[in-house]
């Protein structure tokens, strides 16, 4: 793979993973699974 | 199969569903595993919130696979594959079919709960504390996973939510119907014109870490691949090492499988050949 894609494609992932990271400490995570229990049937 | 199976263990699925995996999957489903992304994004329309894990989250994994999932992991590609092989009348889905997932995305997963759920201002929270994100969530009412995995097996043992059943639930099970028919007709049929995870995961086509290569010295155009091709996208490239980003490929590497010429067709993870054609052992 050329050296600009994989400079291209670190860039990407360390902002993807930015999101990731912010969206935990914002309680995403916490909310994607609490509205997952709620929509679950039982 | 293991993935049908892993998605749907009922002793983990309590553990697994802050985790967002771009398949198909209804999370109303006691047994089901992970959290469906498709009903997490609609309910972080409906509050007007940045989904920022959801974003980073799908994007890292498609970044990574691509459409992989969608050939790999995906329990709604296994049951497509499994409905192709009934013995019927088979038909090609026109090109423009594609261009449905894209609308169903836009508008059914994202504008419509966007435009009228309200947002936190309208009490959006306290609604979907209350009753659920039903009222605006309307790709459920279309989403052929939930109504296989939670309408039917709840009418099914629960007598008294059959008597309660509205024309929404029988509309729901009739377009269930139509669709598990067009999956006996077109191969991947709804993960080519209506699948709005597929969407998603198709803008990354171009840039993910899993790809298709063909050497134009070794291949012989014997177009075996482009015949195998359960979605219909494979085409060779116009120049040496072009990259042969269709955005339908769901990665299955039935082509390569098929392929007679030995290294005429490799698959790449990161730049490092991981399959080759012709029965190659990879570099």
């Amino acid at each position: 793979m050329p050296k600009k894609r994989w400079i291209a494609f670190a860039l990407l992932g360390a902002v993807f993973a930015g999101l990731l990271v912010y969206g935990i400490a914002t309680g995403d995570a916490l909310y994607v699974l609490k509205n997952a229990q709620n929509f679950c049937f039982t | 199969m293991a993935a049908l199976v892993l998605f749907n263990g009922y002793y983990w699925a309590p553990q697994g569903k802050y985790l967002c995996l771009p398949v198909l999957n209804c999370y109303s489903c006691p047994i089901g595993t992970v959290a469906c992304p498709i009903g997490s994004l609609t309910t972080f329309a409906i509050l007007r919130r940045m989904p920022y894990y959801i974003i980073g989250f799908l994007a890292l994994l498609a970044l990574a696979l691509g459409r992989g999932f969608c050939g790999w992991a995906c329990p709604f590609g296994f049951l497509q594959d499994l409905l192709y092989r009934i013995r019927s009348p088979k038909w090609r889905l026109p090109r423009a079919a594609d261009a449905v997932k894209y609308a169903m995305l836009v508008v059914l997963v994202i504008g419509l709960p966007l435009a009228l759920g309200g947002g936190k201002e309208k009490g959006a929270a306290d609604r979907i504390a209350q009753e659920g994100t039903r009222a605006y969530d309307y790709c459920a009412l279309v989403c052929p996973a939930g109504t296989l995995e939670t309408t039917v097996p709840s009418l099914a043992t629960k007598p008294d939510l059959r008597a309660q059943a509205s024309w929404r639930t029988w509309s729901k099970m009739g377009l269930l119907v139509l669709i598990l028919g067009l999956m006996v007709v077109s191969r991947r049929g709804f993960c080519r014109a209506l699948c709005p995870l597929g969407a998603l995961m198709a803008l990354s086509s171009r840039v993910t870490l899993f790809q298709l290569r063909t050497d134009p010295e070794k291949c012989t155009h014997c177009d075996r691949c482009i015949a195998v091709c359960p979605t219909h996208s494979r085409r060779l490239p116009a120049r040496p090492g072009e990259l042969e980003a269709s955005s339908e490929c769901v990665m299955c590497l039935d082509c390569l499988r098929t392929c007679p010429e030995a290294g005429a067709l490799s698959a790449h993870l990161g730049g490092r050949t991981i399959a080759l054609s012709g029965g190659q052992p990879s570099a």
